[in-house]
């Protein structure tokens, strides 16, 4: 179980879903990088170019068919690190679950009377990071 | 998904990509274990042959099971040795070790039957096992591995 630790080179948007991938792989290629994550060649590479400054991912290429393809692939260290802020984004998602439902309960929560502003208040469950 | 997504966001996109994963993987994986069950069933039965093509036998399985991996990596995209996540990784070993005792078996019987119908009969014989049990290992790594990688980890 690794420690919960929250990384703001793993969370931005994009990198997110780069980490996913690889979590889910030894390698993934460029190509399905770029398709999975909807974004151009230059985007993705920068993404790329950060995370393997941060000694999470190691890239490698290699000649298929008479092209170059770029593989990427987590090192342990990467590996670790997103595995420490999956582990805090559930403590996080954990904190803030119970105190949104306690809000939607109805003992604590009881039907508005006609303003119509409590279930603006009483639904929204994210933001509590 | 946001610039700044809640923890809730960010784990809904991680699982995303992940299940995006396993579709891909999960694609074709029928032709690639048969692929891969028919080579290793192929390295069992070259094991009751003479010296040197026992020897070779193995060598071509490898090199079979190389170029399958590559080429089902370059297709999907992705690369995935079978080594890892972790109790994945305990039944590809596992599926190795089994193979063992068929090699081990068919080196007997190499040994042991006069050349003929027997020897080709009991080589057939552990070929299939060699096959089912391959195959039944592959879909059971695949479980496994969808298994431990939908747990966003």
């Amino acid at each position: 179980m690794s420690v919960p630790q929250f990384d703001a080179v793993i969370h931005a948007p994009g990198r997110l879903q780069i980490c996913g991938i690889l979590s889910a792989t030894d390698e993934a290629e460029f190509a399905t990088l770029r398709e999975a994550i909807a974004v151009s060649d230059s985007v993705l590479s920068k993404h790329l170019k950060q995370l393997e400054d941060a000694g999470y991912i190691r890239l490698r290429k290699q000649a298929s068919a008479g092209r170059q393809r770029t593989w990427a692939g987590f090192t342990p260290a990467g590996r670790r690190a997103f595995a420490a802020h999956v582990a805090e984004l559930q403590r996080l998602a954990g904190l803030v679950e119970p105190r949104a439902s306690a809000r939607d309960s109805p003992a604590r929560n009881p039907p508005p009377s006609g303003e119509g502003d409590h279930a603006k208040h009483g639904g929204g469950g994210e933001g509590g990071r | 998904m946001t610039e700044d997504p809640t923890p809730a966001e960010a784990l809904a996109a991680i699982r995303r990509s992940q299940h995006d994963v396993q579709r891909k993987v999960a694609a074709g994986s029928w032709r690639y274990d048969i692929g891969y069950s028919a080579v290793c069933a192929m390295m069992v039965g070259a094991q009751a042959l003479d010296m040197p093509l026992n020897t070779l036998g193995a060598a071509v399985g490898v090199l079979l099971l190389t170029v399958l991996f590559r080429r089902e990596a370059n297709r999907l995209g992705v690369s995935i040795s079978s080594m890892s996540p972790r109790r994945a990784r305990w039944v590809a070993i596992g599926l190795g070790l089994a193979l063992v005792p068929l090699m081990v078996l068919a080196i007997l019987l190499n040994h042991f039957a006069a050349p003929g119908v027997m020897l080709a009969l009991g080589a057939a014989a552990l070929m299939a096992a060699a096959f089912i049990v391959v195959l039944i290992g592959s879909r059971l790594w695949l479980r496994v591995y969808r298994r431990e990688t939908g747990q966003g980890e």
